[in-house]
């Protein structure tokens, strides 16, 4: 008897203090909370499809979550310009998947060669197959080899577009620490839509921080093949301050591409007849969606993935929903930490989906910080809302032009901040920068 | 009698806050949503790094003032100025609020 009213009180106390929530635990689990059935399966381990996986383990610990990736390991692109100005070492910028299946994702270090979106499975390399309730593909890009004469994947082992990091990385890093003082550097940029708009710009800020210190002769040169790019206005004033004349931007124009490249002799050419040679070539080509979203009939005409942009479910096939740098996004950028804010957006898509409810309004964002040097960091920031069914900035903008040291300092400081977080949230592993 | 008398009101107690927690528990609550756009930054558990600041365990009333700040300008900051201007008040209040209830 005392002991049940004891209980009873402690019972009523424990209302009180930690409100109706505590109840809960008390109930059996499926009707604490609602569980969604099924399996969902996440076709590459970048961003987009790491978070994804982590968050949908989330928001519902019950769900199968399979994530297919190939490679055991993540390089991240963010931060990889650190790399090639010498700054960190590549292995700083690697994660494993751990933390993820510590979270309850089953990984597959496997490469996806077929997807069926009227039987909902999909084919892997080693054989097996798997059935799915939904499918997440989070491909990232390829590129578009065929639009300059000379260079394809086995050329870029001898001039790196380092847009994919890893190997490619480092090689570029390699270079430059080969090239003698007083030699040449160019970048050629994509056409636009490309991966991460500010990272040529950071590249050539941050090989020009090596070269001040070491090969201070050295120049670079920028080929762009945009007329304006991305925090164009800090970044000049940037190089202005830190690297005067050492980096110069030819601006693009609709009518010039890339014609050729020569890997052997480092030699360009462009369509309208000029010739650039230099002592390290760093050419990024255009690009479009991973390949596997071209083999499943997921893109346009420009080679991207059309989706519904509440939800990310491809326009295409019923059930496969596209999120990172291969979806159209609205006025979201391509980048690393856009496919972390879709990432959260579609798995809240996919549970309410299962789970025949209403899901929630979504709000996206993005933040991208560059480094100009190590003491000297600049942002873009925004936030989006869906208006008209399409993903519109509200707020946001990059930093001021007028600014002081301090501010540009803080703001380097944040950068590396920046990096730790997006890390953590998206792949669930502490980063040792 | 007895399993009455504690049993009635426990299982009305279950009952209501059953009721009152399946709305949001069936679907995902939208500061969930919200939320998010903060944890990428300031780690899953809002704990913060060496300059970006722990807001995870925070007082409800000194976020929001700050988030409201950020938004008017009177706090000075790098960035939360162009993100604070993305949420409504309403918005920050809900955010305010999940944020406080982190450890």
């Amino acid at each position: 008897m005392t002991i049940k009213k004891l209980s009873r009180r402690k019972f009523i106390e424990a209302l009180g203090t930690a409100g109706a929530i505590s109840v809960v635990p008390w109930l059996p689990a499926n009707i604490a909370q609602a569980k969604s059935a099924g399996r969902i399966i996440i076709v590459g381990g970048g961003y987009g499809g790491a978070t994804c996986a982590n968050y949908l383990r989330q928001y519902d610990p019950g769900l199968e979550v399979v994530m297919v990736e190939a490679s055991k390991k993540i390089v991240t692109c963010p931060f990889s310009n650190t790399v090639i100005g010498g700054i960190y070492k590549i292995n700083q910028l690697t994660h494993g998947y751990g933390g993820l299946k510590k979270n309850g994702v089953k990984v597959i270090n496997d490469l996806v060669t077929n997807i069926d979106p009227s039987e909902k499975k999909i084919r892997l390399k080693s054989g097996e197959t798997l059935k799915y309730d939904r499918l997440v593909i989070s491909p990232g890009i390829d590129f578009k080899w065929e639009l300059i004469d000379g260079y394809d994947e086995a050329a870029s082992r001898i001039v790196p577009h380092a847009w994919k990091a890893g190997e490619q990385t480092v090689l570029l890093r390699k270079q430059l620490e080969a090239m003698p003082d007083g030699g040449k550097v160019l970048i050629a940029t994509p056409p636009k839509p490309f991966r991460c708009p500010p990272g040529p710009y950071e590249r050539a800020s941050l090989i020009a921080h090596y070269l001040k210190k070491h090969k201070p002769k050295s120049k670079i040169i920028i080929l762009d093949a945009n007329k304006k790019f991305s925090k164009q206005g800090l970044f000049t004033q940037g190089w202005k301050k830190l690297y005067p004349g050492m980096i110069e931007w030819i601006q693009g124009s609709d009518t010039t591409e890339i014609e050729s490249l020569d890997v052997k002799s480092r030699v360009l050419k462009t369509t309208f007849g000029q010739t650039f040679k230099a002592d390290v070539m760093n050419v990024i080509p255009a690009q479009k969606a991973g390949v596997i979203a071209h083999r499943t009939d997921l893109v346009n005409e420009y080679g991207w993935c059309p989706v519904d942009q509440r939800t990310f479910e491809s326009t295409k096939h019923k059930h496969i929903h596209v999120i990172g740098d291969a979806s159209v996004a609205g006025a979201m950028p391509k980048s690393g930490y856009s496919a972390n804010s879709q990432a959260k957006v579609c798995a809240a898509a996919i549970i309410s989906s299962l789970r025949s409810v209403p899901m929630p309004e979504p709000a996206y964002s993005n933040t991208c910080y560059s480094l100009i040097s190590p003491d000297y960091g600049i942002s873009v920031a925004a936030v989006y809302r869906l208006k008209d069914n399409k993903i519109a900035k509200v707020s946001g903008g990059v930093s001021p032009t007028k600014a002081s040291k301090r501010f540009r300092r803080d703001e380097a400081d944040h950068a590396r901040d920046w990096y730790r977080g997006v890390v953590e949230d998206s792949f669930a592993a502490k980063v040792k920068i | 009698m007895r399993i009455n008398r504690v049993g009635l009101p426990l299982l009305l107690l279950l009952t209501s806050s059953l009721f009152m927690t399946t709305p949001s528990a069936n679907g995902i609550e939208r500061v969930k949503i919200l939320a998010g756009n903060c944890s990428t930054c300031h780690g899953p558990q809002g704990q913060g790094y060496e300059v970006i600041p722990r807001i995870g365990g925070l007082d409800k009333d000194d976020i929001l003032k700050l988030l409201k700040d950020f938004k008017s300008g009177e706090e000075t900051s790098t960035i939360m100025d162009r993100h604070a201007k993305g949420y409504t008040q309403q918005e920050m209040e809900q955010l305010a609020d999940y944020f406080s209830k982190m450890e």
